[in-house]
């Protein structure tokens, strides 16, 4: 009897132990409880199906847990962040909006006398902090969209996140290598970045479109990513045309300027119908 | 606050189902919901604290369950025991996956699918 109740205990202890397997929040919320049912459980499947009915239990349970830490985790991730995103999205996409039309007319507007390293600095930066920026605006249009449509939201979202990551990475290694020149495999690769991303967002635009997700500026995912699949694919012929002609030409300039533009309003949007349903009501 | 959408929220998991279905007549702590699952399902469902919690933490996000805020009295259960309990909203989600579900059976019914299964049943699967 002794040695069956140092057994439970030795369980119980473990069992306590892997408890910080799941993400922190969880555990504080629920570990306690979990712990104590744990202990109820193997008492009485010991009394009612002795050793082995108690090693099953402790291996159901024990590949339970890793199981649904995993999905704890995953939660975490997608949930947490994005609940608070969802509030600050609106604000972030807009000032990602500002953040390129400011840069983008002053690098190509005004031409500041600064060599080429600096205005590939600042142009990386300006990437990345607009980038993220703008990555909370889709973490927050991704919240807003209808529940209905759980497999397209999250393959357009997860497309237009690797799109994001991508260019971002490549943006880095833009920083990092601080070359002028790209090969034709990098070209490639930030093109097709770009075009998932774009891509990505269309996606998300077509669905929020058909919700009236954000009221009367649903228009404005569409427009963004409308707007960037016609950058990426003026930019290369404008490039064409020869080096330094990029920076004069006045559509090319208009489109990323409207581009930038098009985050903005879709920040406002996000803004400005935060607070309703989330979800379209559904006729009785 | 509001509701989630009631028809997004169906079709319910097996083990969402079953936990609603414990607190449909009273509330219950985390033990309590497991027991009864087992006994009305003759052990064929067990379900363990990860499931269990993971479950609990997402109704009551989804507003279908509630925490009972009344203690147990000490002489009785263990005061530190959380309750639960469903709320409207959540009998009505019940209510509806419970017709959902019927409505499948009368389909595989009108199927014939059941006569001989109700018969083995009866015999006791003989």
């Amino acid at each position: 009897m002794r040695a069956t109740s140092k057994l439970l205990t030795l369980a119980g202890r473990v069992y306590r132990l892997l408890l910080y397997v799941y993400p922190t929040p969880f555990r504080r919320e629920y570990g306690f409880d979990m712990a104590q049912v744990f202990r109820a459980d193997t008492h009485d499947t010991l009394q009612e199906c002795g050793m082995a009915g108690l090693i099953g239990l402790c291996f159901l349970t024990f590949t339970d847990l890793l199981k649904t830490a995993f999905a704890e985790h995953i939660w975490e991730v997608f949930h947490m962040p994005m609940e608070k995103l969802q509030r600050l999205s609106g604000p972030a996409a807009a000032i990602g909006g500002s953040v390129w039309v400011s840069s983008i007319i002053w690098i190509f507007g005004f031409e500041p006398r600064v060599n080429w390293e600096i205005l590939v600095s600042i142009l990386v930066v300006v990437f990345l902090l607009s980038g993220l920026l703008m990555g909370m605006g889709l973490g927050g249009l991704y919240r807003r969209l209808p529940t209905g449509s759980h497999p397209a939201k999250r393959l357009t979202f997860g497309l237009s996140l690797l799109g994001l990551v991508l260019y971002n990475a490549a943006s880095i290694a833009l920083f990092l290598t601080m070359t002028s020149r790209l090969d034709e495999f990098s070209l490639i690769a930030i093109f097709g970045s770009f075009f998932a991303y774009f891509l990505g967002i269309a996606g998300m635009g077509i669905i929020a479109m058909s919700g009236r997700v954000l009221g009367r500026w649903s228009f404005t995912p569409l427009a963004v990513s409308a707007l960037g699949l016609l950058f990426i694919i003026v930019v290369p012929k404008t490039g064409e045309a020869g080096q330094g002609s990029l920076a004069q030409s006045l559509p090319v300039l208009a489109l990323l300027a409207l581009y930038g533009i098009s985050w903005l309003l879709l920040g406002v949007g996000l803004w400005s119908t935060h607070e309703e349903p989330l979800v379209r009501e559904r006729p009785a | 606050m509001t509701e989630p959408d009631l028809e997004s929220l169906l079709p319910l998991s097996p083990s969402v189902f079953h936990i609603l279905l414990a607190l449909a007549d009273e509330e219950r702590h985390g033990y309590g919901i497991m027991q009864e699952i087992r006994l009305r399902t003759d052990g064929q469902v067990r379900l363990v604290p990860g499931t269990l919690y993971g479950a609990i933490k997402r109704l009551l996000a989804q507003q279908l369950i509630e925490e009972v805020d009344a203690r147990p009295d000490p002489a009785i259960d263990d005061e530190r025991r959380r309750y639960y309990r469903l709320t409207d909203f959540g009998q009505r989600v019940l209510r509806a996956e419970a017709a959902r579900l019927a409505s499948l059976v009368r389909q595989a019914d009108a199927k014939q699918l059941l006569s001989g299964w109700s018969q083995s049943l009866a015999t006791g699967g003989e």
